[in-house]
């Protein structure tokens, strides 16, 4: 009877699902899986498990090589049939290594676990439910609490960083609370998606997170400490179920809930700061003047004047007489060093939780601050949260979650630090009373003093995010679960600006100065209802099948307004009214929605034979008509050999499972600049002035392609995991081939088109890779232990189709030239080749391309003996060719000690810092401390000063591969005999250096944010902090 | 139970039809909802004259490299477009000159095509408002064939991505040309009611400029001068030159009968857009000097720099030379450490060189004539300052930020025309009307020499435009109209001079290397580049 409701709770039908030939195929497969015997138990083992000194709740106790299992209960004991004195125990609990143990003679078996992290047995979130790690087919990698909280990063961004292998995190903002750009598996859609005002390009979006099930964009709110574990979901057959979200990859976040049992409560903090290192090595005082001489020859040199030297410049009529004065009494300015400060970095975490047998729940809040190493910048972030889960009838269980979080950022001025690279070390800081000079150059009236930033420049976000989730879960039986959850997403952000009469761009002119502030707000929320339902088919084969029906709702509206001209810096801009002058007034509202239908089958067979199938029916309200609804399917299978007969008599593998996949998911555009109702033509709106009277005007603001579709990507992922030594050495091995087709990109064209480009399906490209992780126990006697986790990842990405004939699609971000080209991967940089300096020697060579001695020589490409656009070529890309990262663990006693380090290796970047700072065109700003070319020191890689010719472009082209420590830490865990006496559960104290050491070529700030505008830009920093965590 | 289980499975299946995915965007409406209202037709129209502020006010390729503009920098080293040197087709300036023309086309394209299905549009309404974008379309594509030559002739609005443009031929963008120009005549008012709006005499001197330069290319036609001076005699009858000079070129004086088309900007900051720029062109850093601010008088103090050829045309006596520029410069804030009291001579350009004696007793800096590329220990390039644009009020700003200039943007004025008119002369071998002309303006500047009919030439024409058009028209345009770019900006640019690199292929740009790149190899770069 109970088999024959399994065909009552069918999927929901609709019209949409009943056209949809799968789902009957499906149903089929589910069909085929009775295959049956119900073999009678014969022993029933009790006993209690224990653990760190505790009885343990809810450790699984499984009959090895069976479906058979109990859990022990809220007293640690178990009771559980087995066959006979054959069979063996294993026991398994999260947080602890397992034990196995043969029944024998024995009714009672009582163990102990030991304390360590076991892979196979973690619980890892796969999307609408979680499965045991040893049973997953696809490709899923797991940050857990403890390596969070041993990377204590304040931004849960950067916790994940060099951590996964495959999952590449780039840093787009170097000041406190900025962005970052995630790639998992390389670019897959490619639309230029910065992350960051002008982050510069990186091919590719992020991926989807879902915090608590809820789709977020931005996971910046949540307080690190407050993640229980981030699940990363790599291979299309894990995405699948996310279908058109799935496309990125997803990062599957859960806060912290509640425990059974007494109350216990934890406090954590740190305390640390923050100062900026990899300073770039700009020209300093006499340098300086030396370079300024040189740019005045090379300006003569450009000319072809080669008899003019440096003797022939009187320096008087070029600067100013206060540099003139400087230079004279040797007073030189390092205006990097004037503005550059420590910064204070802090964070509270209070956590609490407890419950009792039908009711669990968890709180805590948190604070965080983090200071930047320019005056004014700053973040800083109250987290507030709390769930709650009750079994309010026998069968029916209610849960809600809510997040809070407020977080402030200032930016602080764009313009800083960039002044003080600009500025000239021969001009002068302070008058003779010690006050800040605001034009330190006598006369120069566009770069102001750094300093004056501080207290004239204002840029603050405010944002409250509210994360909430009802669900309501009803079990009519043991092994099947129906659940609806509610989960709404709340933003409230305001962006306030003020910018005081003393700033780069007000100039010291009242009118000039502005209050600005935007103000948006985003509803959005996730309906999900779920139908679970764990068939055990018999002692063999057992079937979970996982239904959901999904709504997705995203509103967005924002609120713009600028004023000018305030009589008072004292308003900032929270007194609009007080500005004369209405600049802007701008308003907007979008909604745009997505529902799905998902099915998904795993079917496991003794434990040795796993099959995932998944199916997502998707529509989206972006696309037009006619295009809005497409299926994603996918299928895995893993097979656990170390589980077969066969490996019983070997001692090599202490575990092995083969893994793989198909599977597809999809992409509407939205995320890369497509806007709700873009497939039609919009119409912009505007003002002129026609007999002084206000006229409204009109235009089409963008092409429509009503044609566009889905974008869909394909992927193949073979993977092995394995574990030798007893498990000592366990590791994850994946390959993957994954082909997008119907790319999504914002095509340009011809501007006499009256357009720059429209979003169309542009052709196929593919990523293949290999990513490995490995986890090993190096040492392990003497109370000495050393572990090591390491991964590594390469990926290749390849355009292997454009459409409508094109050969190649070119395109600029920022300061970069791009190209997408058969054969090549995404996004390719694409210019000139640097090809040396023209020499003295080589003047009428030089002359044939129009060129003089000192200037950039690029390559003849095509060899015509003239250099012109035919002569661009690939020279890279921004994506690194492998990534790695290892984490060196230590203990002994009571200390801890680890280090983790990670790599980028072989990518390129358009730098912006080189671009704004690190040329040799000229000589009204400060520039790099280059070995630059000059009639005596022929160099063959800087050209001369003030003759750069014509190529300079190849030159700010970079390689960004570095090596950066993440982090050190050093911890003490006091011992128990202490602890008890202050009846405390746990303390440890411990010492941190956050980013100490990066190793890099590059010249700039920082090789991650080389492309982004030096405008926001600031400096690589690192902390050097300490703290507690004390548990109660 | 089972009760809520189905309910939630109802609820979801009655959610889930079409209605869920409706979306939603209200800050830009769809051309389907916007093209139901007779009134968005206005909105189209006036739209051109806004994209036309940007065709008006992207003047690099109008100024520099030229006999009377050159780059405000010291005369050494190299510069694309002012030097010619390694001019390539990624300068930005061509860019901001092929985007914002065929921006301006596509709106009057847009106009145009939309004009057929907007409901309840009434004919009139619908004639005259495509007469004012054809103008604004022949004036944009007259900017185009002139500085890159045959261009893509795009006459409708683009509406599909499949975008395979390909070059017309010169002529037949002239041929476009003065047809849109002879629809625009035939559909606009001759005296709008609104200041600002195309009128019948913009149409006609336009008209007559597009003549004229035609007359000078192979595919002439042999009335092109004959026609041009007619045409611009009409508007000349019209547009009668102002009689007081010193008023004509400040913010009260700025609308007057001899003005023909201006582009309005403004005080409210609803609708200036941008602002007028021309208030920045042609000043120095003069804020260094003791005494000196950057002030709301002076402005920005950066951009190009008048030739010293273009100061030495002015004779003496010549009026319209101290409406144009200031030869001294007073201080404007205390400097007591300079001994420099607000109000006392700071900077003073004498017309001819001072003596060395003579300048020792000032306390003030002197710059004689020879000296304006000199650096001198406190700026490295000195010269009288523009005063014509000046626009009193308007706040600093820095470079980068919106001018916000209020003042009137004057597209063509008669004085213009009467130029038009005396070259079409010269063509058609009347020197004696063309003398006319030029007398005219001579007067009206208070000068009582004469030009005699035997001595009009071109070279005399150019000099006449540079004194009364200074920073008005394009000058670019003027020298390769009538052939003497070369020559003129060769002999009397200092950083052309110096590097000797314009060549007859620079009279036609390179095209903007990203329109290439895009063309799927249709569109052929000019030669040279």
């Amino acid at each position: 009877m109970k088999r024959n409701l399994h065909w009552r709770i069918s999927p929901p039908t609709t019209g949409n699902l009943r056209t949809s030939p799968l789902f009957r195929q499906i149903l089929g497969v589910w069909l085929l899986s009775f295959v049956t015997h119900w073999a009678m138990a014969q022993v029933t083992v009790t006993g209690t498990v224990t653990g760190s000194g505790e009885t343990l709740v809810g450790v699984t106790v499984k009959e090895k090589g069976t479906m058979n299992a109990a859990m022990t209960d809220a007293n640690g004991k178990y009771a559980l049939k087995v066959k006979d004195g054959a069979s063996v125990l294993v026991f398994s609990f999260i947080g602890f290594e397992p034990k196995e143990e043969t029944v024998g003679n024995r009714k009672e078996i009582s163990v102990s676990l030991a304390e360590g992290a076991n892979s196979l047995e973690e619980i890892v979130v796969i999307g609408y439910g979680q499965a045991k790690k040893s049973d997953l087919t696809g490709s899923i990698s797991t940050v857990n609490a403890e390596t969070i909280q041993r990377a204590n990063k304040t931004n849960p961004f950067q916790a994940m960083q060099g951590q996964v292998a495959g999952v590449n995190l780039q840093t787009t903002d170097n000041k406190p609370g900025g962005a970052f750009t995630v790639r998992i598996r390389g670019a897959n859609t490619i639309n230029s998606n910065q992350s960051t005002v002008e982050g510069g390009y990186v091919a590719g979006q992020n991926p989807l997170f879902v915090v608590d099930g809820i789709f977020v964009n931005d996971i910046q709110f949540l307080n690190p400490a407050d993640i229980a574990q981030m699940d990363i979901l790599k291979d299309a057959s894990a995405t699948a179920i996310y279908g058109s979200r799935g496309t990125n990859g997803v990062v599957i976040i859960k806060t912290k809930g509640g425990t059974k049992g007494k109350v216990s409560v934890s406090y954590d903090n740190y305390f640390g700061t923050k100062q900026a290192y990899n300073i770039p090595n700009m020209l300093q005082g006499e340098e300086f003047v030396e370079y300024f001489k040189q740019v005045l020859v090379g300006n003569q040199y450009a000319t072809g004047n080669y008899n003019f030297t440096k003797d022939n410049i009187v320096l008087s009529n070029f600067m100013r007489p206060n540099e003139i004065a400087n230079i004279n009494s040797g007073t030189y300015t390092d205006w990097i060093k004037l503005s550059t400060v420590q910064g204070f970095q802090t964070n509270h975490t209070v956590g609490l939780s407890g419950g009792s047998e039908n009711t669990t729940f968890g709180l805590g809040m948190a604070y965080t601050k983090d200071e930047g190493t320019f005056e004014g910048e700053g973040f800083e972030r109250f987290n507030l949260r709390g769930n709650i889960v009750s079994k309010i009838l026998p069968k029916l269980t209610l849960g809600y979650t809510n997040y809070i979080s407020l977080a402030t950022r200032n930016e602080g001025s764009r313009e800083g630090l960039r002044n003080a690279y600009r500025l000239r070390p021969t001009g002068t800081p302070f008058d003779a009373n010690g006050n800040r000079i605001f034009f330190p150059i006598e006369g120069e009236t566009f770069i102001t003093h750094p300093l004056f930033e501080i207290d004239n420049m204002l840029m603050e976000t405010r944002t409250l995010s509210y994360l909430g989730n009802i669900s309501l879960e009803y079990a009519p039986l043991p092994n099947l679960r129906i659940s609806t959850n509610f989960s709404p997403n709340i933003e409230y952000g305001r962006y306030g600006e003020y910018r005081g009469r003393f700033n780069k761009s007000t100039n010291g002119v009242f009118q000039n100065t502005r209050a600005t502030v935007n103000l948006n707000n985003r509803i959005s929320y996730t309906w999900d209802n779920i139908i679970n339902h764990d068939w055990k088919i018999n002692d063999k084969n057992s079937l979970n099948s996982t239904f959901v029906y999904s709504q997705f709702f995203d509103r967005s509206e924002f609120y713009g307004l600028e004023r000018r001209s305030f009589s008072t810096d004292q308003f900032l801009f929270y007194n609009l009214g007080a500005g004369p002058v209405i600049q802007n007034a701008s308003s907007g509202l979008v909604k745009s929605t997505l529902e799905s239908y998902t099915g998904r089958l795993n079917f496991n067979h003794g434990g040795k034979y796993l099959v995932t199938f998944t199916g997502r029916y998707d529509g989206s309200s972006i696309l037009a008509p006619g295009n809005k609804w497409a299926f994603f399917p996918s299928a895995a299978f893993a097979w656990r050999i170390a589980e077969e007969g066969f490996m019983r008599n070997q001692n090599t593998f202490s575990d092995l499972k083969m893994r793989l996949s198909y599977g597809q998911t999809g992409n509407n555009g939205a995320g890369g600049g497509l806007v709700p109702l873009g497939s039609q033509a919009l119409i912009g709106n505007g003002f002129t002035n026609i007999g002084d009277q206000v006229l409204q005007t009109a235009f089409v603001n963008n092409l429509a392609n009503q044609n566009l579709t889905w974008e869909r990507t394909r992927e193949w992922n073979l993977g092995l995991d394995f574990g030798f030594v007893n498990n000592r050495i366990t590791g994850t091995l994946d390959l993957y081939h994954r082909l997008n087709s119907d790319i999504i990109f914002f095509r340009p064209v011809p501007t006499a088109s009256g357009f720059s480009g429209v979003f169309e399906n542009v052709g196929e490209a593919f990523n293949r890779g290999v990513e490995l992780g490995i986890n090993s126990v190096n040492v392990n006697k003497g109370g000495f232990k050393w572990t090591t986790n390491l991964n590594f990842a390469t990926n290749q990405n390849r355009v292997t189709q454009l459409y409508n004939n094109l050969e190649q699609i070119l395109f600029n971000v920022q300061a970069g030239s791009f190209i997408h080209k058969v054969g090549h991967p995404l996004g390719s940089l694409y210019t000139f080749e640097f090809d040396g300096i023209w020499q003295l020697d080589e003047i009428e060579q030089a002359a044939k391309f129009g060129q003089r001695p000192g200037q950039i020589r690029v390559k003849d490409i095509d060899g015509n003996g003239v250099i012109n656009a035919n002569d661009r070529t690939i020279i890279g890309n921004t994506m690194p060719k492998w990534t790695g990262g290892i984490t060196n663990t230590f203990e002994y006693k009571n200390f801890d000690f680890s280090v983790f380090v990670f790599t980028s290796q072989g990518a390129k970047a358009a730098s912006w810092f080189h671009l704004s700072h690190g040329g040799v065109g000229g000589n009204r700003f400060n520039t790099l401390k280059w070995d630059y070319w000059t009639p005596e020191n022929p160099s063959n890689t800087i050209p001369q000063p003030g003759n750069p010719g014509p190529f300079e472009e190849p030159f700010f082209y970079r390689d960004v591969s570095y090596t950066r420590v993440g982090f050190m830490t050093l911890g003490y865990n006091f011992k128990p005999a202490v602890l008890e006496k202050v009846k405390l559960k746990g303390a440890r104290i411990y010492f941190t250096g956050q980013n100490p050491f990066t190793f890099t070529s590059f010249e700039g700030w920082d090789p991650e944010t080389a492309a982004r505008n030096s405008w926001g830009s600031a400096h690589l920093s690192r902390t050097w902090m300490g703290g507690v965590n004390i548990k109660f | 139970m089972k009760k809520l289980i189905y309910s939630v499975l109802i609820t979801a299946s009655l959610t889930s039809c079409s209605d869920f995915l409706e979306e939603e965007n209200r800050q830009a409406l769809t051309d389907a909802v916007i093209f139901r209202d007779p009134s968005s037709f206005d909105q189209l129209v006036a739209n051109t004259y806004n994209r036309a502020r940007a065709t008006t006010s992207t003047l690099d390729l109008e100024i520099m490299g030229t006999d009377i503009y050159t780059r405000g920098t010291i005369v050494a080293g190299i510069d694309e477009l002012n030097d010619y040197v390694n001019l390539r087709p990624f300068n930005g300036a061509l860019g901001a000159t092929w985007n914002s023309n065929y921006s301006l086309i596509a709106a009057a394209n847009t106009a145009i095509d939309r004009s057929e299905t907007i409901q309840g549009l009434s004919a009139a309404a619908k004639t005259k408002g495509i007469g004012e974008v054809k103008f604004f379309r022949a004036m944009a594509y007259f900017t185009l064939v002139e500085q890159f030559g045959g261009v893509p002739l795009i006459l409708n609005e683009v509406r599909s991505s499949n975008v395979d443009f390909t070059r017309a031929e010169e002529s037949q963008v002239y041929t476009q040309i003065l047809a849109d120009l002879t629809d625009a005549l035939a559909a606009v008012d001759e005296t709008p009611t609104q200041f600002g709006r195309v009128s019948k005499s913009a149409v006609r001197h336009l008209r007559a400029k597009v003549l004229l330069t035609r007359g000078y290319k192979s595919f002439k036609v042999a009335t092109d001068f004959a026609e041009a001076a007619t045409l611009a005699e009409e508007v000349i009858s019209k547009h009668p030159l102002a009689t007081n000079l010193n008023t004509l070129f400040t913010r009260a004086g700025q609308r007057n009968n001899e003005v023909i088309f201006s582009i309005l900007y403004g005080t409210n900051p609803v609708n200036r857009g941008v602002g007028n720029n021309r208030h920045l062109m042609f000043k120095f850093v003069y804020d260094v000097y003791p005494g000196m601010t950057r002030s709301i008088l002076y402005h920005r103090g950066l951009g190009p720099a008048p030739t010293p050829f273009f100061f030495s045309l002015f004779e003496d006596g010549d009026m319209r030379e101290q409406v144009t520029y200031r030869r001294t410069l007073f201080a404007e804030v205390n400097n007591a450490a300079r001994g420099v009291a607000i109000g006392d001579t700071v900077i003073h350009f004498p017309k001819t060189a001072w003596p060395a004696s003579l300048i020792a007793t000032k306390k003030y800096t002197v710059v004689n004539p020879g000296n304006y590329f000199t650096p001198n220990g406190i700026t490295e390039v000195q010269y009288p300052m523009f005063r014509k644009f000046d626009d009193p009020g308007v706040p600093y700003t820095n470079p980068g930020i919106n001018p916000e200039g209020e003042r009137d943007a004057v597209i063509m004025r008669s004085a213009e025309t009467r130029l038009i008119a005396a070259e079409a002369y010269l063509n058609t071998g009347d020197r004696t009307r063309a003398a006319q002309h030029i007398n005219a303006l001579r007067t009206r500047a208070g000068l009582t020499r004469q030009i005699a009919p035997a001595d009009v030439t071109i070279d005399l024409i150019l000099d006449e435009s540079a004194k009364e058009l200074a920073g008005e028209v394009s000058r670019w345009l003027e020298l390769k109209r009538t052939g003497r770019l070369i020559a003129r900006a060769t002999a009397h640019n200092p950083h052309v001079a110096l590097n000797k690199s314009l060549q007859p292929f620079h009279l036609l740009r390179p095209i903007p290397n990203r329109e290439i790149d895009l063309s799927a190899g249709k569109i052929q770069q000019n030669p040279g580049y």
